[in-house]
């Protein structure tokens, strides 16, 4: 949030300072419904977690809410326990274990059917409340006695009051939002958000998602359930409904309306959903058409909701680039150790897609050091060849030795953190970030581990270095903060190889990198593979026989799945079934 | 205008929004200045006004108006103003409903719901304000026992209260045997609760107790559990289309031949057109009934059908009954709307003739009515006699009980 | 349970399990091809039920009324879909559902203002209206084995249509890739329009089909859609054959469960979708 624009951030502290200042002035009426507004603010920006920065959209998050609320009522009924030092902490413990366990069943799934899942799980949730005994049932519980807060025996304040209530609930809400913003910041923050936009290439880069959504679903689910327990104290009183989906339902269009991945949008959106609840329903009995009205109005005109609006006023087009400061950490680097024997190993290696063998047992030895290139017809299986051995797909039958470990079968982030670096034919980058921010989560991935919460991200400065370091060698420094979707043609393959370069593997894998580009551009690129080719492997799918004779040590022919000829450049180049196969007939002769 | 019944209007719509304005605001509009002299009575009514329960709610609402009327509109010789909240029958915004009323209007009195889970809210909120409050539906058991106050009248019934008689009447007649159905919820298990007590009092059993979830109104596999129980009969509760399409699935199941039906009034009151043959010869009981010949009842059908052309039902009745205590109360204190104590002691001596027969307070501020019993004859509940005369909810756990 | 009662259920299972199936079916193609999420299907059910009520009122006849609801059940998912979805094919998820949710509250209350509040019933045709005994005690509805029936015959009709029409290897191709059909010089827009008229009218019939036997109410909608988003998702997004195997499984576990767990008979459903879905995370016969 360092990066928003001034005129908002004004905006922001100026409503702060003045819900600060309300019950001063303020009738009681109005007191409660800003309280309530608060509490669905701090709702509405754990939803945001997950939906906008996650990309993860839960149709069940309310569960939590109603959670965190039947917790309290449970507490009070059963336990008599009255401080908040016990009860918040004890209903934050709770929604955290259960958004454990929903979490991590659900992670499993993706797109809609997440979506579904987790309205399966709050459905289950909301039916054990509404149909078991001792809860309630469908009219729900009482909260038997409000919270106080006491220090050494003396009692500070009571929620009781409604006063008291306000206030922690504001401070609930600024608490909630500075939390927010600082885990977005750090490196957790960071790869969630290149999960985000590009959600293949970051687990091709090495991250295991599943533990980063994981982490994130969690963390909303108990600060949904401090909202909920807030909403619990409030009015005294929980029900299933709390639990339902048309109250998840309600959260999402909030944060939908606020506009996603921004916090601020969705706290302002509850505070414009309370007030709009409120007017419309006492202007007319249809009230429900003109909110429906509305929220297609939102759809249709205002894509980014209210802060995507109020961003365009304030002449924002979208995020910036955050640089380098001091350093702090030293990630491990990678070395690339002198290898005796091939460093890759292929044997009998298939793939086969219902019937057809793309890839049909191919066997290859790779010699650590030197440029291998495997050219073939379009169609050969050059690239499926690639994915098998960068962990994309898994083979049908057959080995793979990398370095003499066996990695067959491997998925794409072991295989990546093992040293091998893969570039895609088809541009793999992340369009609504800028080049310096590409790189540096590519970097970012050889940190032992990026599930650090609390620095920023823009501290770790070797991996700002490193990730400049690349950019440069590409030429791409004059873009660093352009974003990627920005560039021409040429500078995304560039780009893509920037990133490749960031991660420093030993082993490149590059699929078709010149696809597409000029003359000149072609030769700058040659040029850098053939240094950074000194000190590492590399495997090339090219097109482009001038490139391939100038770079490649070693050759392999690929045709119809299968390899015809592999060896030195120059012998299999002389080959005569390669050259009727493949390369034409270059003598006059035959 | 005098009385014109109104929700909030645009001049308070657009002090809300001046009030909570966050980057506008720079001063804070006081609520509502009060008008020089005499301000208006408030009565805030919390109802569903939309939802599966709206037709409910505009009876409840057109008959207190209608009662109103006829007193000359107005309370203790002052004017007044209805002021309506939909309660969208929504449990979850209940509370949020019932402040907008006490806290936010400062209503002198509050009425409503219909949903019981929607008034276990309003009970609290209203116990702990001190507001008096008029329950004109809902007829959670709670309310007049549990969560009883001083300030909190019910002019409806108590789910005991309407299905204890049926107990005892279902055993006098000499039935073993049955299976009740109903809905999961409070107020299923409630009526069906209170059921059991009777007839397991006058010597019968219940074979099974049948929770069908709530709000589901697919009945084809209880239908066949009824079956293959072959209870001596079959007590239900369900209430608007739950009932409508029970009691037709019922009799299309081919059950209501061998295993008669008996049921809590909700299953045949507002839904006989619906239900048409299928409900012909099933027994109920309910504290009133659309044919109960009383003058006062007869009356009452007339002037309402006069005024908005529907037929009255029982919840008609519960809001016209409202309407009237809340009339008595405040001629008595001359319009004080502050003399709580005073209003209260007037509403506890009210003696109500009502459409449904004369009926009063008990201690804990349920009505001591007749119970009815009566039986679908041509598409229409004819009284058969009196199931229970003067019931009274027992109001365990109330204080002043 | 004796063998009878529980052939019964099965029966009971089945005759909803159809029922769903004409739901889930139109829900299943439109998310499919369209990519839509469509939350305001469940709104063409209760406009087909309102429908049926209405014009079986006005001219006596139920079997006139479908025959009229109908066309105007197509006619409306057209405009519909021109005016409203065709906004939604480029963007995400989410604007989606925000989209139908708020047509959600426009229906429902469009249909507040015309037909009101009030729950309604509707007469059945006095040929359909008897019953066949089945045991000693018990009769089964022969309006339920002829709704059955129809919706057996649809489900053919839908396969036939499916396999052996130029317009079903159009569907199938869509469902696959939705370029790729754009890319063959297919009208993308007519067969969307198609699709989701017929989407719509399958479930329009569905509700005029059962307003007989379910009541007539406002908010009915809402209920059956979360079901059929739930046998959709279990057969797998875009396969007829899975919204069919789907809607029999929620059918009768939904059946069963609610004689033999009532107290959790709700989470039954549920619960059977977590475990399709932990199991196979694409659905039954889903594509990965």
């Amino acid at each position: 949030m360092a990066d928003l624009p001034r005129p908002i951030l004004i905006l922001l502290v100026v409503a702060a300072v003045l819900l600060a200042a309300f019950p001063f002035v303020g009738d009681r009426f109005y007191i409660q419904l800003i309280t309530q507004m608060m509490i669905l603010a701090t709702f509405a920006m754990s939803l945001d977690l997950l939906v906008g920065f996650t990309g993860l959209v839960s149709f069940g998050h309310a569960a939590f809410y109603g959670l965190g609320g039947y917790t309290l009522a449970i507490l009070t009924r059963d336990t008599g326990l009255v401080s908040l030092w016990a009860t918040l902490p004890i209903t934050i413990v709770a929604c955290g274990l259960a958004a454990l366990a929903i979490g991590w069943l659900s992670i499993r799934t993706s797109g809609v059917y997440f979506i579904m899942v987790t309205l399966a799980f709050a459905q289950m949730i909301y039916y054990f409340f509404n149909d078991a005994r001792g809860f309630g049932g469908s009219d729900g519980l009482y909260v038997k006695t409000k919270p106080d807060l006491a220090v050494s025996g003396v009692t500070l304040f009571t929620l009781q009051n409604r006063t008291a209530l306000y206030y922690f609930a504001l401070v609930a809400m600024l608490a909630s939002a500075v939390f927010l913003w600082v885990l977005l910041r750090s490196p957790f923050g960071q790869v969630i958000a290149a999960m985000r936009v590009n959600e293949g290439r970051t687990r091709s880069l090495g991250f295991s998602l599943g533990r980063y959504k994981l982490v994130s679903f969690c963390v909303a689910g108990m600060l949904a359930g401090l909202a909920g327990y807030l909403g619990a104290v409030q009015f005294g009183f929980v029900n299933p409904a709390h639990l339902g989906w048309r109250e998840s339902g309600r959260v999402l269009m909030v944060v939908i309306l606020g506009g996603t991945g921004t916090l601020f949008g969705p706290a302002l959106g509850a505070f414009v959903f309370v007030l709009l609840e409120d007017l419309l329903s006492n202007l007319t009995e249809h009230w429900l058409l003109l909110m429906g009205a509305f929220v297609v109005a939102v759809v249709l005109l205002l894509p980014n909701g209210i802060a995507g609006l109020l961003l365009r006023m304030a002449g924002k087009t979208s995020a910036i680039g955050v640089r380098a400061t001091a350093s702090i950490d030293k990630p491990r680097v990678v070395e690339a150790a002198a290898r005796h024997g091939p460093i890759l190993e292929i044997q009998n290696l298939t793939k086969r897609f219902a019937g057809l063998a793309a890839v049909n047992s191919v066997s290859l030895q790779l010699e650590a050091g030197k440029v291998h290139a495997v050219i073939g017809p379009n169609g050969a299986g050059k690239s499926t060849l690639i994915n098998l051995l960068s962990g994309e797909l898994p083979p049908t039958e057959g080995l793979i030795r990398y370095g003499g470990a066996d990695i067959t079968g491997a998925p794409p982030d072991s295989i990546s953190r093992m040293g091998i670096g893969r570039s895609f034919q088809i541009t793999n980058l992340y369009p609504s970030l800028s080049c310096f921010q590409n790189c540096r989560i590519a970097a970012q991935s050889r940190l032992p581990s990026s599930m650090r919460f609390f620095r920023p991200a823009s501290q770790l400065v070797e991996v700002s270095d490193r990730a400049q370091r690349a950019l440069n060698r590409c030429g791409l420094s004059q873009r660093s903060w352009d974003l990627a979707s920005t560039l021409s043609h040429g500078d995304r393959r560039k780009l893509e190889i920037a990133m490749v370069l960031a991660t420093e593997p030993d082993l490149f894998l590059l699929d078709e990198p010149l696809a597409g580009m000029g003359a000149h551009e072609s030769r700058e690129i040659l040029d850098l593979l053939k240094s950074v080719a000194r000190q590492h492997t590399l495997i090339l799918i090219e097109h482009d026989m001038d490139a391939v004779f100038a770079i490649a040590d070693s050759l392999t022919v690929m045709v119809n799945g299968e390899i015809i000829a592999t060896g030195p450049v120059e012998q299999v180049r002389a080959d005569r079934a390669v050259q009727s196969a493949y390369l034409g007939h270059r003598d006059a002769a035959e | 205008m005098t009385n014109t019944p109104r929700k909030m209007s645009r001049r308070d719509v657009l002090k809300q929004t001046t009030a909570v304005g966050l980057a506008a605001a720079t001063s804070f509009i006081p609520m509502r200045p009060s008008i020089g002299q005499q301000a208006k009575v408030k009565v805030g009514l919390l109802l569903p006004y939309t939802g599966t329960y709206a037709a409910l709610g505009h009876n409840i609402t057109d008959a207190m108006k209608l009662g109103f009327a006829e007193a000359g509109n107005k309370l203790g010789g002052r004017e007044f103003e209805i002021i309506q909240v939909d309660s969208e029958a929504d449990p979850a915004k209940a509370a949020a409903n019932t402040n907008k009323l006490i806290v936010g209007a400062k209503v002198d009195f509050l009425s409503g719901p219909v949903h019981s889970g929607v008034a276990m809210a309003m009970a609290k909120i209203a116990r702990e304000e001190g507001t008096i409050t008029i329950v004109s539906n809902a007829g959670a058991n709670a309310v007049t026992r549990e969560m009883c106050g001083s300030n909190i009248f019910r002019t409806s019934f108590s789910n005991w209260q309407v299905c204890y008689p049926m107990g005892i009447e279902m055993a006098r007649r000499g039935l073993k045997r049955v299976a009740s159905v109903t809905w999961n919820y409070a107020a299923g298990k409630e009526m069906i609760g209170a059921f059991r007590e009777g007839f397991e009092k006058g010597g019968g059993s219940v074979t099974k107790e049948i929770l069908v979830p709530f709000p589901n109104v697919e009945f084809q596999a209880n239908l066949t559990e009824i079956a293959s129980l072959q209870p001596d009969a079959v007590f239900a509760f369900f209430a608007g289309a739950g009932a409508v399409k029970f009691v037709k699935d019922y009799a299309e199941a081919g059950l209501k031949a061998r295993i008669p039906l008996y049921g809590a009034g909700f299953l045949t009151d507002g839904t006989l057109r619906a239900q048409g043959q299928a409900a012909e010869g099933v027994f109920t009981t309910l504290h009133y009934a659309d044919s109960l010949s009383l003058p006062a009842n007869v009356r009452f059908r007339e002037a309402f059908k006069k005024s908005v052309n529907r037929d009255a039902d029982v919840y008609a009745v519960q809001g016209y009954d409202t309407a009237t205590l809340l009339i008595r109360a405040m001629d008595s204190v001359k319009g004080d709307t502050r003399a709580t104590k005073a209003l209260v002691a007037a509403m506890e001596e009210v003696k109500f003739d009502s459409p449904r027969g004369p009926w009063h307070f008990s201690k804990s501020h349920n009505p001591v009515q007749d119970i009815y019993l009566r039986e679908v004859k041509n598409g229409d509940n004819a009284v058969v006699g009196v199931a229970q005369k003067a019931v009274s909810d027992p109001g365990t756990g109330c204080a002043t009980a | 349970m004796d063998p009878g009662a529980i052939a019964i259920q099965v029966l009971n299972g089945l005759q909803y399990g159809l029922l769903l199936f004409l739901i889930a079916a139109g829900l299943t193609l439109i998310f499919g091809i369209l990519g839509v999420i469509n939350l305001a299907h469940g709104s063409f059910y209760m406009i087909g039920a309102y429908l049926a009520y209405w014009l079986s009122e006005k001219t006596g006849s139920l079997a006139l009324a479908i025959a009229l609801a109908l066309p105007a059940s197509l006619l409306l998912g057209w405009l519909v879909e021109r005016l409203a979805i065709a906004f939604l094919y480029q963007r995400d998820h989410l604007y989606q559902v925000l989209l139908t949710y708020g047509l959600i509250l426009i229906f429902n209350e469009m249909q507040r203002i015309i037909w009101g509040n009030d729950v309604h019933g509707v007469t059945l045709p006095a040929q359909l209206a008897g019953v066949i005994p089945l045991t000693d005690l018990q009769s089964y509805p022969v309006y339920r084995l002829f709704i059955s029936l129809i919706c057996m015959l649809i489900a053919v009709g839908m396969y036939v249509t499916i396999h052996s029409t130029r317009l079903g290897m159009m569907i199938r191709a869509g469902s696959s890739s939705r370029e790729m059909v754009q890319l063959l010089g297919i009208d993308v827009g007519r067969l969307f329009g198609v699709v989701f008229s017929a989407g719509a009218a399958l479930t329009a019939f569905a509700g005029m089909l059962s307003a007989p036997i379910n009541s007539v109410y406002p908010g009915m909608g809402e209920n059956i859609l979360i079901v059929s988003f739930v046998v959709v998702v279990i057969g797998g997004i875009g396969s007829i054959k899975g919204a069919f195997v789907g809607s029999i499984m929620i059918g009768l576990a939904d059946t069963f469960g609610k004689v033999m767990v009532p107290e959790f008979s709700s989470v039954v459903v549920y619960a059977l979708m977590a475990a399709v879905l932990l199991w196979r995370p694409q659905g039954l016969f889903g594509e990965k």
